[in-house]
């Protein structure tokens, strides 16, 4: 048990030193590239203008705005620490967010007009994780009842459908197939014959209905499209993979033997060939859910939906340094939790692990 | 190994994309300048001529109406020559059911003596009605003081007219419309681009709007008149009517010809793919090698890292660090290998391991070879072939990933690649206008590619990794 304590520990520590690592690798790529000082220094010469033309509007006498104006700038630049070096500054931020204290943006607002950046991941988080969570376990779950099923049966016509369907996911991004199915089932039918049957894109309907229940249903009809999109691209590959690996394991010894013991075929693939299949999958699947909180940034933009991705395109493209800082860390930090999570499963699922 | 591999029909296929691919892409350097997207694909003006926004030719094939195809004629002679007077005549057989989308009038190298000459554009429609469509025009630039004559003018960028714009050709055409029945202003004539549809058409309603008009066949014949001395000239006169239908893969919004900037894709998709998985197989390779070879702390070390990269959520990371160190193809790639090597490190290492157990090693250890030694003798020759496969497996995802770059306005501006296209088809609206030519083919082209690569892969693997042959 000790030795299983200190297996943990080791395991949680380098996860804790990737993290960090992978933010001291932001903060030298913003602050050696000059990035941040100039986001700073434009903030910082913005905010001098609006003061001094404050200023000059109550007409006070130039010689006393200009030392007025002096004195902003120098407490402003400290505010904003710009009057230090970026090595200096950034690890004062990385700092900051290793206690989950994630600061405010420069310019992005929450629906509700918050700059607290914590509230933006609040306000987008739910968004997520009905569109790519809920669309990664639907998809899973039938991928991978498909993959069992199939194992058992390889070389079947099923068979050779799911591994073409594999390829393919491998080779069909997600937002393509998005922008195909937009095409196809939500404009075309619009066009072509004046009916609409899926919407092109967004959450909900605007305005968004009234009462709960129309409220659901219409987020429903929303979320049709984006989950039939990633079930088209991602079943195949849930249930290769899972029947790869059902398939690996039905090879082994210890299955051949327990057939020759005369176990009834039923209970061989429950004991010998289903136990022993279940972490690997179990790992992709809680994986692939970690990094869904990061969303699909582009699949979200495709359709218009306001979720984790969006908010982490839209800082870039607003220069949000902030923001950007803290989600990278958010997306890293729920994947590392993840691990650690899949870590612990491991020894409660796998006996093989937890006695030697 | 040839003949294993054919007998694949996937890897047949796959092989037959990746080849016609391939000359696809060769065709294209040998034949597209390399500064193609600066020059010519980001310039709007190389554009003018073109049709906006219009499907491809063979789009008449499918719809039961015929659209207009381009007409475009160079005159650089005059048809008729009379005392002051020259004349250019056009003949335009319009025989669509819908109507041209705009018309331009074009010449260049004006050379006069005396005053400036009038220069005059008008058209005998197949109804017998005539049409002036500019009486003379205003832009010729005249005589500067001092000047020595003849006075040349638009030698570099010949004059261009818009008719569908210009403020006095909207007038005429607008006082011709009304002259059939039709009340229109010139605002609305300008603004709904209703030149076309009052000149090629009868009126069947009085209200003033497209569908107002159905499309007069026959005969137009354009003349175009210079009035002056009778040694001014013009070299070349232009007439072009741009049609409802362009080229092999119709135009984008600002008349690109869509099939030029797809076929220049393809080099680019081939080259960005080749570098980027040929440098990150190489890299992972190295990597696998010592880390399963040499072992122990390194080892825990290079798979601990790789295992992290192979897993961490990519997307986020290769748009921020490309948006912080600047949109060009050189940051591109190495973004791409620097974050692209893990999965070939994981997968080398555990070959590494298997042979490492064999017994040829044991024994070059003992005759005393180097660790370097056996890496580069024994470990790399027999890693080397699934490598290779590793490098075909690697370019579509490389592919795809440009593609989702440039897709979120982070591709490289100077080249114009699919997942551009695609971006600019999104951005303006080809989802809405309903412009399935200028959205789909650029992403059917990426998914083509990247199905070619994994299909050669599929058939290639079992060949290559001798784990997987089967029995």
């Amino acid at each position: 048990m000790a030795s299983l304590a200190k297996t943990l520990l080791v395991k949680a520590v380098t996860l804790v030193v990737v993290l960090i690592g992978v933010l001291l690798l932001l903060a030298v790529l913003m602050g050696a590239t000059g990035l941040s000082d100039r986001l700073l220094q434009s903030i910082l010469n913005q905010q001098v203008r609006d003061y001094q033309q404050q200023l000059l509007q109550q007409k006070l006498p130039p010689d006393q705005i200009r030392k007025a104006v002096e004195a902003y700038n120098k407490s402003l630049a400290e505010q904003l620490g710009i009057d230090k070096p970026w090595f200096l500054r950034l690890p004062q931020l990385i700092q900051r967010l290793l206690v989950l204290d994630l600061g405010e943006s420069r310019t992005l607002q929450s629906s509700w007009g918050s700059r607290r950046i914590s509230d933006l991941i609040i306000d987008r988080l739910p968004n997520t994780i009905i569109l790519t969570t809920t669309g990664i376990m639907f998809t899973a779950i039938v991928g991978i009842w498909m993959g069992l099923f199939i194992g058992s049966n390889i070389g079947s016509r099923v068979d050779r459908v799911v591994s073409v369907l594999s390829a393919m996911s491998y080779a069909i991004p997600l937002w393509f197939m998005s922008l195909v199915l937009i095409f196809t089932l939500a404009y075309a039918p619009k066009i072509l014959w004046g009916v609409q049957i899926f919407p092109p894109g967004g959450m909900v309907s605007i305005p968004p209905p009234k009462d709960p229940f129309a409220y659901v249903v219409d987020l429903l009809w929303h979320l049709s499209l984006p989950l039939l999109a990633s079930f088209i691209v991602f079943f195949g590959s849930w249930a290769y993979t899972t029947r790869n690996i059902v398939f690996n394991v039905s090879q082994e010894d210890f299955v051949n033997f327990a057939r020759a013991k005369g176990l009834p075929e039923e209970l061989v693939r429950r004991r010998y060939i289903l136990r022993p299949s279940l972490p690997p999958i179990l790992t992709s699947l809680i994986l692939s859910l970690a990094t869904s909180i990061s969303g699909y940034i582009i699949t979200e933009r495709v359709f218009n939906w306001p979720g984790m991705g969006s908010l982490y395109y839209a800082a870039i493209t607003a220069l949000d340094e902030p923001v950007i800082f803290a989600l990278t860390y958010v997306f890293t930090l729920v994947y590392i939790v993840a691990r650690f999570i899949l870590e612990v499963l491991y020894i409660v699922i796998d006996p093989r692990i937890r006695l030697t | 190994m040839i003949g294993e591999f054919l007998r694949s029909k996937a890897g047949a296929a796959g092989l037959l994309i990746l080849l016609l691919f391939s000359a696809v892409s060769v065709y294209v350097v040998l034949t597209f300048p390399l500064d193609y997207g600066t020059r010519y694909w980001s310039n709007p003006k190389y554009w003018e001529e073109y049709p906006k926004l219009v499907p491809p030719e063979w789009y008449n094939y499918f719809v039961p109406y015929k659209l207009p195809r381009h007409y475009v004629v160079e005159l650089s002679s005059p048809t008729s020559v009379e005392a002051g007077v020259k004349r250019w005549v056009f003949q335009y057989n319009f025989d669509a059911d819908k109507f041209p989308t705009g018309m331009l009038f074009k010449y260049a190298n004006l050379t006069f003596y005396g005053d400036v000459p009038v220069i005059s554009l008008k058209v005998k429609r197949p109804d017998g009605r005539e049409v002036v469509l500019l009486d003379y025009d205003t832009a010729i630039p005249p005589p500067r003081p001092g000047e020595p004559q003849p006075y040349i003018r638009f030698v570099d960028s010949p004059r261009s007219i818009i008719l569908s714009v210009e403020p006095s050709v909207v007038r005429k055409i607008t006082e011709f419309a009304n002259s059939l029945g039709v009340t229109c202003t010139t605002t609305e004539v300008r603004e709904a681009v209703l030149l076309p549809y009052i000149l090629f058409g009868v009126p069947q309603g009085q209200t003033c709007r497209a569908e107002s008009f159905k499309p007069l066949k026959g005969v137009y014949t354009f003349e175009v008149e210079l009035l002056g001395d009778d040694r001014d000239s013009v070299k070349s006169v232009k007439l072009i009517i741009q049609g409802a239908v362009y080229g092999a893969m119709g135009t984008d919004y600002l008349g690109r010809d869509l099939a030029q900037g797809l076929l220049f894709g393809f080099p680019v998709a081939l080259f960005i793919g080749g570098v980027v998985a040929v440098l990150a197989t190489f890299i992972g390779m190295a990597l696998g090698i010592l880390s399963g070879y040499i072992g122990g702390k390194l080892d825990e070390g290079i798979q601990r890292f790789a295992d992290i990269m192979n897993n961490l959520p990519l997307l986020p990371l290769l748009i921020l660090f490309v948006f912080v160190l600047g949109r060009n193809l050189a940051n591109i790639i190495l973004v791409l290998v620097v974050f692209g090597w893990a999965g070939t490190t994981i997968i080398v290492r555990s070959m590494v391991l298997s042979i490492k157990a064999s017994q040829f090693i044991e024994s070059a250890k003992l005759a005393g070879a180097s660790s370097w030694w056996i890496m580069r003798r024994h470990i790399l020759p027999p890693v080397l072939p699934y490598s290779f496969a590793l490098i075909i497996l690697n370019v579509p995802g490389a592919i795809l990933s440009e593609a989702s770059l440039s897709f979120l306005g982070l591709g490289d501006p100077s080249i114009p690649t699919w997942g551009q296209i695609m971006q600019q088809a999104f951005d303006n609206g080809a989802l809405q206008n309903f412009s399935w030519w200028w959205i789909l083919p650029p992403g059917l082209l990426i998914v083509v590619t990247a199905v070619g690569f994994v299909l050669v892969f599929f058939a290639l693997e079992p060949i290559v990794n001798p784990r997987l042959r089967r029995q």
